[in-house]
């Protein structure tokens, strides 16, 4: 069997899971999430055609579930003013109380903060997410959609604490002319290297926020034959990942840190050209009252200004800034304000976002 | 004649006593009257409460929220659950959305709490110990928290 051959028939298998009638009887369970978001931003000092100059973006996220016994189907997809795209579509098998193998479209475990809030804008107390967290289509650097398998597992000892691990094998991102593109399941035949990705975590409590872990990947991405790079002789380039991560809370104040080093091969018919530097982020969080949360972000990275794989990402911020006030108006819904001072490697920008989130029901 | 009086005094006295005493407000964990279901620890029910599949006889139990009394529901939530009403809900929301687990039922009225409890062997509710007594066809388990 063909590569080609072996992405269809992945296809094929997780479109007949989903089409496939309840078989669990009373066990069957099922969930629907809607998480809508309205955000106005406008952009001051532009001069920068990569970033929009305002304008509104409205957003709805739709999750579905089903579980039986043993198998658990999952579904999640985002319709807004500017795409629709289906962003996970995964079947999964439960072994044992905390072990389950999925298979499909699935966001990879070694992004902290995606694999922690997706798609659902209510669930982040910020706006806009730190950029090494950023999806593909938004000029993200690091691969999230992958297709393949990912096996989940955690251990939850006696006093409640425990540890999570996760690991992911399948098709890495197309570097295309617009930037990463994932590997899609109705066109399975374009051509997709190999992505590996894991995350290590250890929860005082198991059932809260607090973690901290360590977290990594490899990619292989394939160039395709439209993107700039291919017409400087990349062929491919391979990334790795390693990062370390903390996500902990005293009392009101919530701190969120994230730091990474990125290495880069680009393969040329002559030779390799390789590339590294460090990216990361913190946020902090301060929750005042029982309904009010100010917080800022600092992101930051090192060496990345010479290299060949940031030039392939231009909209990748050397530095941000930015501060923000969340409230939460009402049950499952919140406001939130958001001022950011953003550096990139042609520009220096000022954003203002407002939006409102919730999720139902 | 006054030893009479304070004797029965007394008696009456202790009646009362054991009365208010028993009186006092009990929650109790509750299943359907013909479930398997003789007893879960509390790390099982926190886990079940947090959408974590929890099997007994290799079946799933299926954990049932009771709404129909604020009161109820915060003492269930910050002694079994050891959260606050807010940050359960947000983190149930965030399991389910990266998982696909199916948070527990919620229901606002106890009759509906019977009825499910009935239907589903290995469901699971609580209550106060007073209505527990009182619906038809359910059985208590446990006693979860009983007032000082």
């Amino acid at each position: 069997m063909n590569p080609s051959d072996c992405k269809r028939l992945l296809a094929s298998i997780l479109f007949s899971l989903f089409a496939m009638p309840s078989q669990a009887g009373d066990q069957a369970q099922h969930e629907f999430l809607l998480f809508p978001s309205v955000e106005i931003f406008d952009t001051t000092s532009l001069d920068d055609e990569l970033f929009d100059s305002g304008g509104y973006i409205g957003i709805a996220d739709f999750m579905y579930s089903y579980s039986g016994n043993r198998l658990r189907l999952l579904g999640e997809f985002v319709l807004s003013n500017e795409e629709s795209e289906l962003e996970r579509l995964q079947a999964g098998w439960q072994f044992g109380e905390q072990t389950m193998l999925w298979v499909g479209r699935f966001h990879q475990p070694s992004k902290y903060w995606t694999t922690e809030h997706h798609h659902g804008q209510y669930l982040q107390t910020s706006i806009s997410r730190p950029e090494i967290e950023e999806w593909e289509d938004e000029g993200g650097a690091i691969p999230t959609h992958i297709t393949g398998l990912l096996l989940e597992t955690g251990q939850i000892r006696k006093d409640s604490s425990g540890y999570q691990f996760a690991v992911s094998v399948g098709f890495a991102p197309l570097l295309t002319e617009s930037g990463l593109e994932p590997f899609e399941l109705w066109d399975p035949s374009s051509d997709h290297g190999a992505a590996f990705n894991f995350r290590l975590a250890f929860l005082p409590d198991y059932f809260g926020n607090k973690q901290i872990g360590i977290l990594g990947g490899w990619s292989d991405i394939e160039i395709d034959n439209d993107a700039p790079t291919s017409q400087l002789g990349t062929e491919s380039v391979e990334l790795l990942q390693l990062g370390v991560y903390m996500d902990w809370n005293w009392e009101r104040l919530r701190t969120i840190v994230n730091v990474n080093y990125l290495q880069s091969e680009h393969i040329h018919p002559d030779g390799k050209i390789t590339d590294d530097f460090w990216s990361g982020y913190i946020q902090v969080e301060y929750t005042v009252g029982s309904n009010w949360t100010v917080y800022g972000r600092h992101e930051n990275s090192s060496g990345e200004d010479d290299t060949e794989f940031v030039r392939l990402i231009p909209k990748f911020p050397g530095r941000r800034n930015l501060l923000g006030v969340r409230w939460d108006i009402a049950t499952s819904h919140a406001l939130t304000l958001e001022i950011a001072d953003t550096e990139t490697a042609t520009s220096d920008i000022g954003q203002y976002r407002l939006q409102w989130s919730a999720v139902f029901p | 004649m006054i030893s009479r009086l304070f004797a029965a005094s007394l008696i009456l006295s202790l009646a009362l006593c054991w009365t208010l005493v028993g009186a006092a407000q009990q929650v109790v964990l509750v299943t359907g009257e013909n479930s398997p279901i003789e007893n879960l620890s509390p790390l099982e029910l926190r886990k079940a409460y947090f959408g974590i599949v929890v099997r007994y006889d290799d079946q799933i139990i299926r954990p049932f929220r009771n709404s129909s009394d604020s009161q109820l529901s915060r003492i269930f939530l910050q002694t079994v659950v050891a959260t606050s009403e807010r940050a359960y809900e947000r983190r149930l929301f965030s399991l389910t959305l990266k998982s696909g687990r199916p948070r527990p039922e919620e229901f606002t009225d106890q009759d509906d709490i019977v009825r499910a409890l009935r239907k589903y062997p290995y469901g699971i509710s609580y209550m106060w110990r007073s209505d527990a007594e009182r619906a038809i066809g359910i059985k208590v388990i446990k006693l979860l928290w009983q007032e000082n």
